[in-house]
């Protein structure tokens, strides 16, 4: 059974707003010497992966990134947790692609590599905070999906899932294929590497694809219609001022903290 | 002229607040480009008797399609119904609210009609002499601000709470339009199996005045007691940051954030939370925020209103007993 898990290697979401700057003509954040990072939500989906990976017999993971080159940071991070192998495709500018385009490329490079019985995303990237691809790609493959899973497991071939939300949990059941997008759980931090694998990651191929190799063109995926123009990106003013509640002891702080609170009606 | 479509959402065959949020947003923006309000009311047999509270919230049209096979969420059905509306009123825009099925929906209804896609909308406008739509979406966590301009058919995902409902008034009426289309069978696609209830005793986080909130600074399952404890003296719900929720400390439905519970209580008490941009998003709508962390540089005092720089274990003891002495 072959499992692909979608990844991006994204601006380090914990990059602090005070560090955070804006490139205006390019219309995104300035990377700089940033640190970038696999995208969080995608750490779970390949964790959910991995466990699918140690329960069933004959599963096969794919890591598949559409990046600029050092995107591979990802993948090896991916083949240093287990993952059977990697696919990049291969990002010849630095500008973002938008929901459409990404999800386009991946479906493309998918045909490419498939036979896949079950994709894996993650419910959405750090960076651009939108939740999209995933469900795209599922109608650019014609595929039943499930956004937001908190746990998986694959019985005769049938998907059962677990969906977070308002009030409780469904359960829902799919045959394969069948995609996926995977939100946060105690169940699926993502294992840390081995030190041994992590050394032999690094000395495995990366299978490697450009757009044209998948027949799709600069314009095919430029602007494809998420929106009709980013028209600019800016810092959200920042007029709030925290007020410190000072004191000698933790006794004052707490008084005074009370004493503000009281008289803004609040407690 | 235009319309603004609005996907009524649904928790247990009851309508959500979200929709009426949408809903307001929708009309707000016809209202400046000399537009309509429809509604698309998609459920179970009966469900066409809600269509009066859709129009008291400002939808002028309702288009109901009710159905015993709709009871149950069921996207593949709801996005077949969504699309024969969609293609019969050629919407402006579609906006759906942003909760789980919302978020799900929009984009496969926007693939499926062609139309754009947009997700997580704080602010609708009109731009100035024009008739263009201007989106405000948060990126990178909500550092940043994008501004795009609709396309001439769009679809988008409105964040809760960043748009108010209109005033309800039961004397304003909607035109009702029966949708009658065949549902595809979808057996062999994604079947709903069973729903566990949240197990919950305390204060639900939606409906809370005050939430007393943990993040990866309280460093233990244990310690988390705690926070429960200030909640419980103080009336409060307790809430999270995602960190407290990897770490499992609670479970995820605590965790409040961008992908969490989107609240605006009148008092947040944020201890031991960094304040990254992500659970910022979930939480910045609060009346009052106030913030215990002892790192003085941590993003969320750049939020709160009072901050106490200091270990939380040397001020929520003496704080709950404080609170137990005001509020006895």
């Amino acid at each position: 059974m072959k499992v692909v898990v979608c990844m991006k290697h994204i601006l380090d979401p914990e990059l602090p707003p005070s560090a955070f700057q804006i490139e205006p003509e390019k219309k995104q954040a300035k990377i700089g010497k940033h640190a970038f990072v696999l995208n969080p939500y995608d750490e779970n989906a390949l964790e959910m992966a991995l466990q699918l990976k140690e329960k069933k017999e004959n599963v096969r993971i794919t890591a598949l990134t559409y990046g600029e080159a050092k995107a591979e940071e990802s993948l090896r991070r991916a083949l240093g947790v287990l993952a059977d192998e990697a696919v990049h495709i291969v990002q010849e500018t630095d500008r973002q692609t938008d929901a459409y385009g990404t999800a386009k490329v991946l479906a493309a490079c998918i045909k490419t590599i498939g036979p896949v019985d079950l994709i894996m995303c993650g419910r959405m990237a750090g960076d651009w905070d939108a939740g999209l691809v995933g469900s795209l790609l599922a109608e650019a493959l014609t595929l039943p999906s499930v956004c937001f899973i908190s746990s998986l497991e694959i019985n005769d071939s049938r998907l059962k899932v677990r969906r977070q939300v308002e009030g409780g949990t469904e359960i829902l059941e799919s045959p394969l294929p069948a995609l996926v997008t995977v939100t946060n759980d105690e169940s699926n931090v993502l294992r840390i590497a081995k030190v041994r694998d992590v050394m032999k990651a690094h000395r495995k191929q990366i299978q490697k694809f450009t757009l044209q190799d998948l027949d799709v063109s600069e314009s095919d995926i430029r602007q494809t219609g998420a929106y009709e123009e980013l028209r600019d990106i800016f810092l959200p003013v920042q007029d709030n001022v925290c007020e410190i509640i000072e004191g000698e002891e933790p006794e004052e702080k707490i008084d005074a903290l009370l004493t503000k609170l009281k008289a803004q009606k609040i407690l | 002229m235009s319309e603004i479509l609005v996907y009524c959402s649904q928790r247990n065959g009851r309508i959500t607040k979200g929709s009426f949020e949408a809903i307001g947003a929708a009309r707000r923006l016809a209202d400046s480009i000399d537009g309509t309000v429809g509604s698309a009311l998609i459920g179970g047999e009966g469900i066409g008797g809600q269509a009066q509270e859709l129009a008291a919230y400002g939808a002028q049209k309702v288009y109901v399609c009710e159905n015993k096979r709709l009871e149950q969420y069921r996207p593949e059905m709801h996005l077949h119904v969504l699309k024969e509306i969609f293609n019969q009123t050629a919407p402006r825009l579609l906006l759906f609210i942003a909760d789980t099925n919302g978020r799900e929906l929009a984009p496969r209804l926007a693939y499926r009609t062609g139309a754009g896609i947009v997700s997580e909308c704080i602010d609708l406008s009109i731009a100035d002499g024009t008739s263009d739509v201007l989106i405000h979406k948060p990126v990178y966590g909500g550092k940043a601000i994008a501004q795009m301009v609709a396309k001439p058919s769009q679809v988008l995902t409105l964040r809760e709470r960043c748009f108010e409902p209109l005033e309800k008034d039961d004397s304003r009426q909607a035109e009702i339009v029966s949708i009658n289309v065949a549902l595809p069978d979808i057996s062999d696609g994604v079947q709903p199996i069973d729903f566990v209830e949240e197990e919950f005793t305390g204060i639900k986080l939606e409906d809370a005045r005050i939430i007393v909130s943990g993040g990866r600074g309280i460093g233990s399952k244990d310690q988390f007691k705690e926070i429960e404890e200030l909640a419980e003296t103080l009336k409060a719900a307790v809430g999270s940051s995602r960190a407290a929720v990897d770490a499992g400390w609670v479970p995820p439905s605590f965790q409040v954030g961008q992908t969490g519970k989107i609240v605006a209580p009148d008092l947040y008490i944020a201890v031991g939370i960094s304040g990254a941009s992500q659970h910022l998003a979930g939480m910045s709508g609060s009346k009052c925020i106030v913030a215990i962390n002892k790192d003085p540089d941590a993003p969320i005092f750049r939020a709160a209103q009072f901050g106490i720089v200091e270990d939380y274990k040397k001020i929520l003891p003496g704080l709950k007993n404080k609170v137990k002495e005001i509020l006895s």
